[in-house]
């Protein structure tokens, strides 16, 4: 049952990749000009003669000078016959290189991330609904709107401006200046943590606050239930009462939201990463958008569609095996 | 080495200099003796690189100080905005085109670079360029006429890399390349050409000592037999694109900074290069560096640059005020960052950098002379209109509210201290009149009005335009929303402002859509900058994109101009065929008249100065340099920087 349920959903993301990947072709080229329409306008934009001529053999030598539909299949052909994702016109450099290289550090970034919410948030949500309207619910509640309500950016940069201004050091990147391009050793390993952590936080406190309110209005609903009851009725001690029915049950909306985390891999933290100049995924993907970069902006987002479908597949799965409630149709 | 020896090696160098003739001082170099940078001597002392004698050519180019002898140091940290910004890099890395031009003669005067001594002749037709001998690439081979053969007529003028640009054109003609010697070659142009000493000197023009043949050539389909399988082998399909890859080229691509092998003639090489993704780009001494300061030290005087790639122009600017950027300007000078600059400058010990403009005006207001509508065609071209709109507005009163009180007002072109200034054009039509100007649109017909108060044409259309620009330049939107109020006001005529994505006015404005646009002008009117306000050959004179179109496919498409128009054609060729700089001046000059007779466009300020940032300690800075990417930081020659501090290293914070 499950087997068959998964291949056939395997076998529909790809008419609906398929279906994506036209519509973000569509998306990118809609603006006005091309690529090369944007390079003569950074080029103006910082003071230089442009020798139109020379940008006009540009777009023909990119193709850009063939319509949408020609465009889109020559690169979408290549992407599904050789796995080739075509060639950056701003780096001449093949996308899949470009891509990769920065797709690690954004899996570190998005794993640590969450990892860190998790880690605080469910406890504190389980903690919060447990002790509904005491001193310590409204404390961490208050917290909770204040990182809600506090813009990821905005919080970089008051971070990184009191740190320059104040303390006299950059938090901004990943590495410090003699590890960013060293081989990887312990001690740039440590570096990375000694990094990591303010991204990881700014990042951070928004999901944190949503999370410990949604797990604490899960726990609300469930902890007064008959099975919960029963429970105590029967002598279960109220730790494992509570971990093993009530919470499990509460967990259920984040599982199934678990296929939203992977594509906030690449766009979860966009601005944070232009913000602090992370080496992430993020930044070039704006870029590649702003200079109209169709084949390096196209294969991201034809790799965040990737990931969102197999991120739902994923919590589908999960959701299927944790709650026997759920069955297949 | 003695004294007098060095006296005389110092007076020829300044001879060859001045004179930028083929020298024969041969033996001033002899009896220099050299010295290097302790992180080469160690090499050298382990045998892993030749001593400095071998590795300098027989006579090193020998660099006049700024400031002084220097000592040698670590590093030189300078920022990036965003990834299209690599033009920082060659802003300190610099261009090793066969010369370049002098930062102390107002960038007048030419001065070597690869090449150790050039000549033009009289009838400035042919220039003669010459190779030192024993000059070496950053992987130790000789550089000569071979590598410069294969730059020149393997892949400038390749025909899958065209077209190229029109400074390798003369009187319709291309150059013709004469390999004299291994160390000699010369270009030779139909016509008199005198433009084209400034124009190999510009740093997008250094294709002739760019590329190094044994390398490149292997991107090369004509050399290399094993093409496709390379291509292959690298995920690539164009040869076009694997030259890029290992060669990069002279003037906008990034990747000429992604490839650590490329040998090249610069100061420093890559270490740790600039891709997609990159955060920092590490470049580090090159050994085979070919200038000395007049002690006869190998430059650079600083080991390593380092970059740091932030992503936006506000991440750049933390960085500068964080101590990090040791000397910016591109991308930092805005007036809107001074506050930051200025208080973070004491704490990080440095100070802010004079960034100076050299002519033209902040906001270069063109009315489409060619439009496609008649009705508004015929009214653009009364100049009547033109003066009464230049008149018809407080330039005083813009320039306090959009410009903070910075500027002086000031139609466009060159300021008083060049010698291409012409006060006519410069400074005509600029008293607030509004009187003379209703009576002057009064007197072209635009008698009636409608009920808001706007006058209206023959046809009953009311006297309104909408001017293009994008939402880049907030700074121009401002002072045009002024200049609207003021002329709906005064005198009767709506302005619309269409402010809009880049792109998209990019587009229209090309297609000769608009019926105005407005946008900043840096005119020098000096070799290697269109004189846009003077002439309509390009498109950046966005006021008669039908004439420049006319004008570029030799009157098969466009607008056919008027005779004032052709006559500044006629003289705008003999600019770029003018044999001295006294003949292009007058030529020059010549459509100046022209032009300000026509009074076609007007401005409003004087392009203002801005500021950038430079650390305190670092020495052969010059006091200023020009606003314009015409003339980058690299033509101080970076390579002589160097730390005035008690180790030679840069001051941390």
């Amino acid at each position: 049952m499950l087997l068959r349920y998964t291949i056939r959903r395997i076998l529909w993301t790809i008419p609906t990749l398929l279906v994506v990947s036209l519509l973000a072709f569509l998306i990118i080229q809609a603006p006005p000009g091309d690529f090369v329409t944007a390079l003569t306008a950074a080029l103006l934009e910082s003071g230089d003669d442009v020798d139109i001529d020379q940008l006009n053999a540009l777009r023909e030598r990119y193709g850009l000078d063939q319509s949408v539909w020609v465009q889109y299949w020559k690169w979408i052909s290549q992407v599904l016959i050789a796995g080739d994702f075509g060639i950056s016109f701003e780096w001449r450099a093949p996308v899949s290189d470009l891509i990769w290289e920065r797709m690690g550090l954004s899996v570190l970034l998005a794993t640590a991330t969450v990892l860190f919410t998790w880690s605080l948030a469910l406890p504190i949500g389980i903690y919060s609904a447990v002790k509904k309207y005491t001193i310590g619910d409204y404390v961490v509640t208050t917290i909770g709107f204040f990182g809600l309500a506090t813009p990821n950016f905005l919080l970089a940069l008051i971070l990184m401006y009191v740190a320059v201004v104040h303390f006299g050091t950059d938090v901004s990147g990943l590495f410090s200046i003699e590890y960013q391009n060293a081989p990887w050793s312990w001690a740039k390993f440590v570096d990375l943590l000694e990094h990591l952590w303010i991204p990881v936080i700014i990042l951070g406190t928004s999901s944190t606050a949503s999370i410990i309110r949604v797990m604490r209005a899960n726990l609300l609903d469930e902890l007064h239930r008959p099975y919960v009851v029963t429970g105590r009725a029967k002598g279960l001690s109220e730790t494992r009462l509570l971990l093993r029915y009530p919470v499990r049950i509460a967990l259920n909306p984040f599982v199934s939201t678990i296929g939203w985390v992977f594509p906030q891999i690449i766009s979860g933290s966009v601005i944070v990463s232009v913000v602090l100049s992370l080496p992430t995924a993020g930044p070039l993907f704006l870029t590649a958008l702003k200079s109209q970069d169709m084949y390096l902006a196209g294969s991201f987002v034809l790799l965040l569609s990737v990931l969102a479908v197999l991120g739902m597949l994923i919590s589908d799965i999960l959701l299927a095996i944790i709650d026997p409630r759920i069955r297949f149709k | 080495m003695d004294n007098a020896a060095f006296r005389k090696s110092r007076l020829s160098c300044a001879t060859l200099a001045l004179l930028a003739s083929v020298s024969t001082a041969g033996s001033a170099w002899a009896q220099m003796s050299y010295q290097e940078a302790p992180m080469l001597a160690e090499r050298v002392a382990a045998g892993t690189l030749p001593p400095v004698e071998e590795r300098l050519p027989n006579q090193p180019e020998v660099v006049p100080m700024y400031e002084g002898i220097g000592q040698y140091g670590d590093e030189f940290r300078f920022g990036m905005s965003g990834y299209s910004d690599h033009e920082q890099i060659q802003n300190w890395a610099g261009n090793m085109g066969p010369i370049q031009l002098d930062p102390d003669t107002h960038y007048t005067e030419a001065l070597p670079l690869a090449a150790g001594a050039f000549s033009v002749s009289d009838d400035a037709k042919e220039y003669t360029f010459t190779i030192r001998e024993g000059h070496k690439w950053s992987d130790g081979t000789p550089f000569t006429t071979a590598d410069v053969e294969f730059a020149v007529n393997d892949i400038l003028l390749h025909p899958d890399l065209a077209p190229i640009s029109a400074i390798w054109y003369a009187g319709g003609e291309l150059f013709e390349l004469e390999i004299v010697d291994d160390y000699t070659f010369r270009f030779t142009f139909a016509e008199s050409y005198g433009d084209f000493l400034y124009e190999i000197a510009d740093r997008d023009n250094t294709h002739p000592t760019f590329y190094q043949k044994a390398y490149c050539s292997q991107a090369h389909p004509d050399y290399n037999d094993n093409l496709d399988a390379d291509l292959a082998a690298n995920n690539l399909t164009d040869w076009r694109d694997y030259l890029l890859q290992l060669c990069g080229n002279p003037s906008k691509s990034p990747t000429r900074w992604g490839n650590p092998d490329r040998p090249s003639l610069e100061a420093w090489i890559v270490t740790e290069p600039y891709v997609g993704g990159s955060t920092q780009v590490i470049l580090e001494r090159n050994p085979y560096f070919w200038q000395v300061d007049e002690e006869g030290r190998q430059l650079p005087y600083i080991d390593r640059l380092i970059g740091t790639v932030y992503s936006d122009p506000e991440g750049l600017l933390l960085g500068a005020i964080g101590g990090n950027v040791d000397y910016g300007q591109r991308k930092l000078e805005a007036a809107a960052n001074r506050p930051a600059l200025a208080e973070a400058a004491p704490r990080i010990g440095a100070e802010l950098y004079d960034v100076t403009a050299i002519g033209g005006s902040s906001l270069w207001f063109q009315l489409n002379l060619t439009h496609r509508d008649p009705e508004l065609r015929a009214l653009f071209n009364k100049r009547d209109f033109r003066v009464a709109l230049s008149i018809g507005f407080d330039r005083q009163e813009v320039i306090d509210t959009a410009l903070l009180g910075e500027g002086v007002p000031w139609n466009n072109g060159p300021f008083e201290d060049s010698p291409m200034f012409h006060e006519q054009f410069a400074t005509q039509y600029l008293e607030f009149d509004p009187e003379t100007a209703n009576a002057l649109l009064d007197g072209i017909g635009l008698t009636e009005r409608n009920a808001d108060g706007i006058r209206l044409m023959p046809s009953g259309r009311p006297v309104s335009f909408t001017a293009e620009i994008t939402v880049a330049r907030n700074d121009i939107v401002d002072q045009l929303e002024i200049m609207s109020a003021m002329w709906r006001d005064n005198i009767g005529v709506e302005m619309r402002i269409n402010a809009t994505e880049r792109a998209l006015m990019y587009a229209k404005v090309d297609n000769n859509d608009h019926d105005a646009t407005a946008w900043d002008d840096n005119a020098s009117w000096g070799p290697g900058r269109f004189p846009s306000s003077l002439v309509p050959a390009e498109f950046n004179s966005r006021w008669a994109i039908g004439y420049a179109r006319w004008f570029k496919t030799g009157g098969e498409e466009g607008m056919e101009p008027p005779d004032h128009i052709l006559e500044r054609y006629h003289l705008y060729q003999n600019v770029k065929t003018s044999r001295n700089f006294e003949e292009r001046r007058a030529n020059i000059l010549a459509m100046a008249d022209i032009a300000a007779e026509q009074f076609e466009t007007f401005g409003v300020s004087k392009m203002m100065s801005n500021r950038g940032i430079v650390k305190t300690a670092l020495r052969n800075v010059r006091d200023w340099n020009p606003s314009t990417s015409q003339f980058p930081p690299a033509l101080q020659r970076p390579w002589t920087f160097w730390w005035g501090t008690a180790d030679g290293n840069r001051p941390t914070n």
